[in-house]
């Protein structure tokens, strides 16, 4: 079985779950490659070194007089390796592009000559949409993944966006139902599609780690609040700032650190200052995971104003590393699941874009130090029982030996 | 040496040469041409009183910039724009230079002198000496910059004439940046230094005004509204609230909160639908909201559209719902009262000078999300309270805010600081 990772940035601090999941195919005997943009990070991860040559980089594009010559030497080197593949790739790109921007793609798609797989995973729904006509060309089984924002907003105007890569998908992985269900109801995704649900993951060595709960109670000593995510519109930080400033009206004690950046930068500012709650906001900008770590063990609450994600589907990297880590979590969940959540007491779940909402439930758990341990802990059980990387590598493999399997049946 | 230069101009009769020598020139530097509705509007009243000439200093690229479009008494100057082709810049500059050895060299001078000290690169040189002799070869007694910071650029230029300029204080300009960079601040600060004086569009923004520098010589302004073109229209029927959201679809307007807080309404009971109107990196975000709340049925998309399409959109609303983060005095406020629309608007810097609240319209804090939901509840099961509303809201803005008002307001402006 060889297996492509279709990848926009390889390796990449804030998707260190792909590199995990390539490692773990590549221990587990697979022969597994990666195709992707070029990325300055690699550098940061030794662990990838022994495998240099099993990630393959998008020829540059920049400058024009280089690519163009790169372009003839991929147009000689394919006509003596791989004619026949050239020529059916041309047969079904020029239809589709035109003649200039198939020979564009051509040198951008080259790396796949000369690996020919069986199975391509496009870890975004997006790449799948701009790379599936090479499944006609190469005969792979596609695989996709269903992540969020390609799903929820990428090309939305349009209902008909994804409709020609979901009749030629093989196989989708979703980190949650409400992508499937969001994409049937809202990006014409059909029933025929295989599905399959392998929700995020974070490291068991999270796990070792210890958390130290304070006892701060925001009446005599300041809580801290934290939130890991990107400064994007996606994350609901207005909402989250509101609820802040109405938790300091109400004579509440915090300090509320973002690590991230990102384009909401100057809204995060300024709603702090007009909340009135400016000296209570550190923003730190991007950290790496390590140098958020410390952040996560000092901090008594992770809150996300996210605008969607379920908390018991596992809501996203950073929310299941916080739980891992124990903090108690403030963020949105479907009304289907609220009950679950609950009951089970893994996170306090609360109405998107609701700000008294959030208000009423960091007060309850900044009051309340042996609540944020119980739920903390809770959330570290949850998370330990069904979203390690190894479970979530295992379920990968299953989903590939599926795909394979269908072809023989 | 200076040559001097023989100008022959042939007047119809001696009232009309006497008005022209009186005319005074105002500059206005840095604008796009065609220009937006409200400096449009601007340029109309001043021109018209007869009292001032116009130069309109463009600063849009010349690609986007319409030279067939002329206005009497309107002198249009273009500045440079990087977009703008290399060659025409070079000729621009070139013959600058010819006009400047021929009237004055030491003038010529000095610029470059001045564009050298206030450039960092050549490029910017290159692109500063363009405007810097441009404009000195013009005869003005004052000039004017609708962009505030954008004075900045020119305060050596303007020092060094001699010549005094104003400034309009807008929006985010007064309002965000400020707040965010404190660099920003200090070149505002310097700009409002110097300013003879700031027109404002609200009393909030003067005020915003004198906390950057608290010796500015303020002067509010409000914006008008063409009542002719925005009317009220009596035939209305739809069986629930016909809301609409008008604005760029920008962090700051926050379309997000909008369709929220229709959401929150429909929970409550009320019925009907809500339109959206604009355009902006948000679009994604307010599809995805309104599919995320299952609104896909009650909440229509309409685009991007002009100010004639959007008086007669309004002629068929209840309420406007705009739950900005900042606005200096949204002007689609005003258009919406004057078409017995009724404003429920958040509570953010000039915004509420408009409206009183539960008469001619509702304000709520920022954020607060739950109460606009509830004024439109109340609206919804109270319809003779919504008609009272409606008819006193187009009243509000008669009074003061009409286009008559803020013609007024600028020829006198301009008279106090000049004639």
């Amino acid at each position: 079985m060889r297996i492509v990772l279709y990848i926009y940035h390889f390796p990449r601090f804030s998707e260190t779950f792909i590199v995990r999941h390539f490692l773990h195919l590549v221990k587990n005997g697979i022969d597994v490659y990666v195709i992707a943009h070029r990325t300055d990070e690699l550098p940061l991860f030794p662990e990838l070194h022994p495998y240099k040559d099993r990630i393959r980089y998008l020829y540059p594009s920049r400058p024009k007089l280089k690519a163009f010559f790169n372009l003839l030497v991929t147009l000689i080197r394919s006509t003596i390796l791989h004619p026949v593949l050239m020529f059916k790739y041309f047969k079904v790109t020029i239809p589709l592009l035109g003649l200039v921007n198939s020979f564009k793609k051509f040198y951008l798609e080259f790396p796949i000559f000369d690996i020919k797989p069986d199975i391509v995973h496009f870890e975004y729904l997006t790449l799948a949409r701009d790379h599936i006509h090479l499944k006609k060309v190469f005969g792979f089984k596609a695989v996709t993944s269903f992540r969020g924002h390609d799903v929820i907003y990428t090309g939305i105007e349009d209902k008909n966006f994804y409709s020609n890569t979901f009749i030629q998908l093989d196989s989708v992985h979703t980190i949650g139902n409400y992508l499937v269900d969001y994409a049937k109801k809202f990006r014409n995704f059909q029933n025929n599609v295989h599905v399959r649900k392998i929700p995020p993951a974070v490291s068991c060595e999270l796990l070792e780690l210890e958390k130290r709960y304070s006892g701060s109670d925001g009446i005599n000593e300041p809580v801290k609040i934290l939130t890991v995510g990107r400064l994007h519109w996606t994350k609901g930080y207005e909402y989250v700032l509101k609820a802040l400033s109405i938790l300091k009206e109400r004579g509440l004690k915090f300090e509320y650190h973002i690590v991230g950046d990102g384009p909401l930068r100057e809204m995060i500012i300024y709603l702090s200052h007009v909340l009135n709650i400016k000296k209570n906001v550190i923003i730190h900008g991007k950290l790496s995971f390590s140098e958020t770590i410390p952040l996560y063990l000092s901090s008594d609450i992770f809150v996300i104003g996210t605008l969607w994600g379920s908390l018991r589907e596992g809501f996203s990297n950073a929310v299941l590393e916080a739980q891992a880590l124990g903090l108690p979590v403030v963020a949105g969940e479907y009304p289907e699941n609220v009950k679950f959540v609950q009951q089970n007491k893994i996170a306090l779940p609360v109405e998107r874009r609701n700000p008294e909402d959030i208000a009423n439930k960091l007060e309850l758990l900044i009051k309340n130090p042996s609540l944020r341990k119980e739920i903390g802990l809770n959330a570290r059980k949850f998370v330990k029982e069904g979203f390690t990387l190894d479970k979530q590598a295992e379920e990968f493999l299953k989903l590939y030996k599926e795909v394979l399997q269908d072809e023989k049946d | 040496m200076s040559v001097p230069v023989l100008k022959i101009k042939i007047y119809l009769s001696e009232d009309e040469e006497l008005m022209e020598r009186k005319r005074k020139y105002i500059f206005i530097i840095g604008i796009d041409w065609p220009p937006t509705t409200f400096i449009m509007r601007k340029l109309k009243a001043l021109t018209e009183s007869n009292e001032f000439n116009i130069i309109a200093g463009i600063s849009s690229p010349r690609k986007r910039t319409d030279f067939t479009l002329k206005f009497p008494s309107v002198k249009l100057v273009k500045l440079s724009h990087t977009d703008d082709p290399i060659i025409s810049r070079i000729l621009i500059l070139f013959i600058n230079i010819l006009k400047l050895l021929i009237k004055s060299p030491k003038k010529l001078f000095q610029l470059i002198t001045i564009a050298r000290q206030n450039s960092g690169n050549l490029k910017a040189f290159f692109n500063l000496l363009i405007d810097y002799s441009t404009i000195a070869l013009q005869q003005f007694d004052i000039a004017h910059f609708e962009w505030a910071i954008s004075a900045y650029k020119y305060l050596p230029l303007l020092r060094y004439l001699k010549k005094p300029y104003t400034i309009s204080a807008r929006g985010r300009q007064f309002t965000i940046e400020p707040l965010i960079n404190e660099n920003y601040r200090e070149r505002l600060k310097e700009v409002l230094t110097y300013a003879k004086a700031v027109h404002c569009v609200s009393k909030s923004l003067a005020e915003e005004t004198k906390k950057i520098y608290k010796n500015s010589n303020t002067v509010i302004i409000y914006n008008g509204v063409d009542l002719g073109m925005f009317k009220c229209n009596s035939d209305k029927k739809s069986r629930g609230l016909n809301v609409i959201f008008i604005g760029s679809l920008i962090w700051r307007k926050s379309v997000d909160s909008a369709i929220y807080i229709f959401y929150r309404y429909f929970k409550l009971g009320g019925q009907g639908q809500m339109f959206i109107i604009g355009d902006g990196e948000e679009k994604q975000k307010m599809y995805s909201t309104i599919n995320n709340l299952h609104l896909s049925d009650k909440v229509k998309y309409l685009g991007k559209k002009n100010e004639q399409e959007v008086a007669q959109i309004l002629q068929n609303m209840d309420v406007l719902l705009l739950p900005s983060f900042a606005e200096g005095l949204a002007n689609v406020i005003l258009e919406a009262m004057a078409t017995c629309t009724v404003p429920i608007v958040s509570d953010v810097h000039g915004n509420s000078e408009p409206i009183i609240h539960g008469k001619t319209g509702f304000l709520f804090p920022l954020l607060a999300l739950d109460k606009p939901a509830k004024y439109l509840y109340h609206l919804y099961t109270h319809p003779k309270t919504l008609r009272e509303i409606k008819e006193q809201a187009r009243k509000g803005v008669e009074e003061a805010f009409t286009l008559q008002h803020m013609q007024e307001g600028h020829v006198k402006f301009y008279e106090r600081l000049l004639l």
